[in-house]
């Protein structure tokens, strides 16, 4: 090879090495840390004011009014408030809210502290240790700040593409979109594992058992259809949770 | 060796190319062209990622790795140890972008006599 050419191999070379280095380290060490640093720095008026806006929009565009009755919806809020006072939480963050959803089971947590439940949850989880298992992972992607990290992830991500990629064409807008997508996922995947994981210590600490997190992700499972795109979903696989909850059962 | 040594070195330099007969003058300025570098392209590759590029440009690529797998180490070790890695790496390379003028020179004249021998 012409001496030249090896030259030119050689910085081609480790440009490659060090930018596919230095992205890595953007991806698990400087966003992370810096959107951690961003959010404890929020003040709590943001976060209410979010929660309590993300709660309207989805009563005007999703949810209609609960169809559980005064006294089932009266036994999971006490059931709820047991769990916060067992984790010495602070009861007046942490609040919960029943929503009918065409018959979907979900349950998620709200910027505010707040989390929300469907009818079809309720109804679909057959103990009440399994509703506790999904409301305490819920609690914990509220501990762990999830939500507000997860847009200011996502937000500097893109802030920085943008930087690289300029904004000239349409290819930089889709090289954009499908890596701040594919960086959007990543991420969420690996809060659901955080939350997981906590959901499987806090029901240890309580019950010495955290197999109720493995019969309510069952009946999750059973009744959505999101494993056919895994690969794009934001919460990891099946497998993968079973895996996870297995190995924090053995430690 | 100052820019003005530099200069009249090549000086010297090209009086002994003038005089090659036609023949080995075509010779020696086809191979110059692909030998000697621009200081432009080396400045740029000095500051750009502090990886050693221009060490690599030059043709030095023992010093090359070294300063690419120092800049590897300080990244993977950033917030620990990797920053003063860093502060290392610009404080001994940094320099070499201000003389980037003098240390292309330097090795374009080394290019050129060394050209010279192997024509003449």
């Amino acid at each position: 090879m012409e001496e030249n050419h090896k030259r030119w191999l050689a910085i081609g070379l480790s440009i490659t090495i060090g930018i596919s280095i230095a992205l890595y380290k953007v991806y698990s060490v400087i966003l992370p840390g810096a959107s951690e640093y961003i959010a404890e720095r929020i003040p709590n008026e943001v976060y209410q004011k979010i929660g309590e806006s993300s709660l309207r929009s989805f009563d005007q565009s999703e949810f209609t009014t609960s169809q559980l009755t005064v006294e089932k919806q009266s036994e999971i809020s006490a059931q709820y408030k047991q769990l916060i006072e067992n984790l010495k939480l602070d009861p007046t963050k942490f609040k919960i809210h029943f929503r009918y959803w065409d018959g979907k089971m979900n349950a998620f947590a709200l910027m505010d502290g707040s989390i929300v439940v469907t009818d079809a949850l309720i109804t679909n989880l057959t103990h009440h240790r399994q509703i506790d298992a999904v409301l305490l992972h819920e609690i914990g992607h509220i501990e762990h700040n999830h939500i507000m990290e997860n847009i200011i992830r996502v937000s500097l991500f893109y802030i920085s593409m943008s930087f690289i990629f300029g904004d000239v064409s349409v290819v930089s807008d889709l090289l954009i979109e499908g890596s701040t997508l594919g960086i959007n996922t990543s991420y969420s995947r690996q809060f659901e594992g955080e939350a997981d994981s906590y959901a499987i210590e806090q029901l240890n600490v309580l019950y010495d058992d955290s197999s109720a997190m493995k019969d309510a992700l069952s009946i999750l499972y059973k009744n959505s259809e999101e494993e056919q795109f895994h690969w794009l979903a934001t919460h990891p696989t099946f497998e993968a949770r079973m895996e996870n909850i297995h190995e924090q059962s053995v430690q | 060796m100052t820019q003005e040594d530099l200069k009249a070195q090549e000086e010297e330099l090209r009086k002994e190319i003038s005089a090659l007969p036609n023949e080995q003058k075509k010779h020696y300025y086809t191979l110059e062209e692909q030998r000697v570098k621009d200081p432009d392209t080396y400045a740029v590759l000095n500051y750009f990622f502090l990886a050693g590029l221009h060490h690599f440009y030059l043709g030095k690529y023992r010093l090359g790795i070294v300063n690419l797998i120092a800049m590897l180490i300080g990244i993977l070790f950033l917030e620990t140890f990797g920053w003063v890695i860093f502060v290392i790496v610009i404080a001994i390379e940094l320099p070499q972008l201000f003389r980037s003028q003098l240390i292309v020179q330097r090795y374009n004249n080394e290019v050129m006599l060394e050209t010279l021998r192997e024509v003449s």
